[in-house]
């Protein structure tokens, strides 16, 4: 039945409900009048007031009908919309991790139903073609693997077989390089399509998180040393946690190595580890140059370099923070970038 | 640092003609006798029939994949040491292909002197003794105490430097690629995209080569570094 109908049902339904209420009442009062007639004459039944009869039959009669309209129409309407709201809710619900879970069908053919089945439709092919992106990333991340092994192999043999003279020798130098930062984006890409696809492994054990901080510290200090970076651990908590150690090595190395290479010469890199509650919460800062409000929200995005990084001899492919975020997701915690809180940058991860 | 391969035969098992000739060549140049199959079938008939001393399989191969096959070899008692090459995720593969009970495994894309690193590995963990002493040059390291002498005198290394001393000792002269490095030195199963290494080998450097007049440890551009006493 469709909406438009069932509404008109429900409708028809109840006003018929308070026409049988009234003209029961009527009734009941007209054969009253009829038998104090017969029994008193004329006089008797002219004693009542024609207005006072319409008021008690209105107040009788009409009101309990209006009553039960309101209420049994209520009722009927709350039950013809909960479908409307149940589709809505659903759809609040609607995000990239459930598209392959379709809203359940109420099956009665109204014109709800059509819509949910039409919205089950749309959220199937977004749910594709999201698959598609991502299955496609891991595929061309594949498939340029093997060409990348060949075009390495045959430049080390062009270098190491043949005698070539400087210039030749500085090109290919040169491609190997070149060769080397492109298997270096593809091996992220790769990492990150695992991610996306729900698929990276995880190797869960309990983990010392203040031993991999400590260490940390010390490597950074190494990687900062050249440029006079001062790095200083100060806060390291003794804090545990269910995590796969090596993704959480790289997590830090990569969020140190950020905090190195975005930094002036001479800059300070500051790291803490504090247990709050249940969470670990490890944050860096570093005095590297502050990103403007509306590029702070981008930082995570893939292949984002802040306008400060373009140009500069800073490398880096603009995919180490999604890195980051994809193991900090896939542990279930949340990470974080501020800029310009106390003229820092700040990254903080809660796990 | 060629002909390590001198008199070893090795078998190859990859469909793809571009990169079985690039394996071919790299370990001809060795000194190894090298002989390629095109799929999985025909390699593992070849793998039964004759004696090797090491075989170098990718995963994906037409007819029969690289994991069944080494299945296979192992059932039938066969324990020539087998190589794994994959362009597919590497943790799991790794895992799977170890399971199988391949020896070792390699992920595309890598550079040929990587290859040549773990064929020394696995030929020296299926024959030669671990030596007691390394050395090059004058320079002597001892793998178990770790002591560390150059001309005679003592040089005190951390111990990833030594770690790193090591491995590039144990390459006998040939290019260890940056990533075989990480992997050495920090275990690490990805590149972290840092200049740790530079700053590693920097380190290393100020300790055993200032002061001498032949430097050990030489940069080759593009591709690693060596520790030999020429260039």
């Amino acid at each position: 039945m469709t909406l438009r109908r069932r509404i008109l049902f429900y409708y028809s339904f109840t006003l018929s409900l308070s026409l049988v209420i009234v003209g029961f009442w009527s009734w009941f009062e007209f054969n009253e009048q009829r038998d104090e007639a017969l029994r008193g004459g004329a006089e008797a039944a002219l004693k009542h007031d024609p207005l006072e009869e319409t008021f008690e039959i209105i107040l009788y009669g009409g009101l309990p009908a209006i009553l039960l309209g309101i209420l049994g129409g209520g009722l009927l309407m709350q039950r013809a919309l909960r479908p409307i709201e149940e589709l809505t809710e659903a759809l609040e619900k609607t995000d990239v991790s459930n598209l392959a879970n379709p809203v359940r069908r109420s099956g009665n053919g109204d014109e709800l139903d059509r819509m949910t089945a039409v919205f089950n439709l749309m959220k199937e092919r977004l749910g594709v073609s999201f698959t598609q992106a991502r299955e496609f990333t891991l595929h061309a991340s594949h498939e340029l693997k093997t060409p990348l092994t060949i075009l390495h192999g045959t430049l080390e043999q062009m270098l190491t077989q043949e005698p070539a003279d400087g210039a030749v020798r500085e090109k290919v130098v040169s491609m190997i390089e070149e060769v080397q930062r492109l298997s270096h984006i593809v091996g992220q890409l790769a990492f990150l399509a695992r991610a996306d696809a729900g698929q990276m492994a995880l190797n869960k054990e309990a983990v010392a998180l203040d031993e991999l901080v400590r260490d940390l510290a010390d490597e950074a200090a190494i990687l900062a040393a050249p440029r006079r970076i001062e790095v200083s651990l100060q806060a390291c908590q003794p804090c545990r946690v269910n995590a796969d150690r090596m993704r959480l090595r790289q997590l830090l190395l990569n969020l140190a190595d950020n905090a190195v290479k975005h930094n002036r010469g001479g800059g300070n890199v500051r790291m803490s580890l504090v247990q709050e509650g249940q969470h670990a919460v490890f944050s860096i800062r570093n005095t590297g140059p502050l990103l403007p409000p509306e590029q702070q929200a981008r930082v995570f995005e893939r292949f984002f370099r802040g306008d400060t990084a373009h140009g500069s001899e800073t490398e880096g492919s603009g995919l180490g923070l999604s890195i980051a975020q994809s193991i900090v997701e896939a542990h279930g915690g949340e990470i974080r970038f501020e800029s310009g809180v106390d003229g820092l940058n700040r990254v903080t991860v809660r796990l | 640092m060629t002909g390590f391969l001198w008199e070893m035969r090795l078998l190859i098992i990859e469909d793809e003609r571009k990169t079985a000739s690039l394996l071919r060549e790299t370990l001809v140049a060795a000194g190894g006798e090298v002989v390629c199959a095109l799929d999985g079938k025909s390699g593992l008939e070849q793998a039964l029939h004759e004696a090797w001393d090491l075989v170098i399989s990718d995963i994906m191969l037409p007819k029969l994949d690289g994991l069944s096959l080494v299945r296979e070899l192992r059932r039938r008692g066969i324990t020539t040491p087998v190589l794994m090459l994959s362009a597919r995720g590497e943790v799991e593969q790794r895992v799977e292909g170890l399971d199988a009970g391949a020896d070792d495994y390699l992920p595309k894309p890598f550079a040929t002197s990587e290859l040549l690193a773990r064929v020394r590995s696995l030929l020296r963990r299926n024959g030669l003794k671990k030596p007691a002493q390394l050395s090059a040059g004058d320079l002597n390291f001892d793998p178990v105490t770790r002591e560390t002498r150059r001309a005679g005198r003592r040089v005190e290394l951390s111990s990833r430097e030594a770690v790193l001393l090591e491995c590039l000792l144990k390459a006998e002269g040939a290019v260890v690629s940056r990533r075989d490095i990480i992997s050495a030195v920090w275990e690490y199963d990805f590149d972290p995209g840092t200049n740790l290494v530079e700053v590693y080998v920097r380190r290393l450097r100020d300790k055993i080569d200032r002061d001498h007049a032949v430097p050990l440890i030489q940069t080759v551009r593009g591709l690693g570094y060596a520790l030999r006493p020429q260039p």
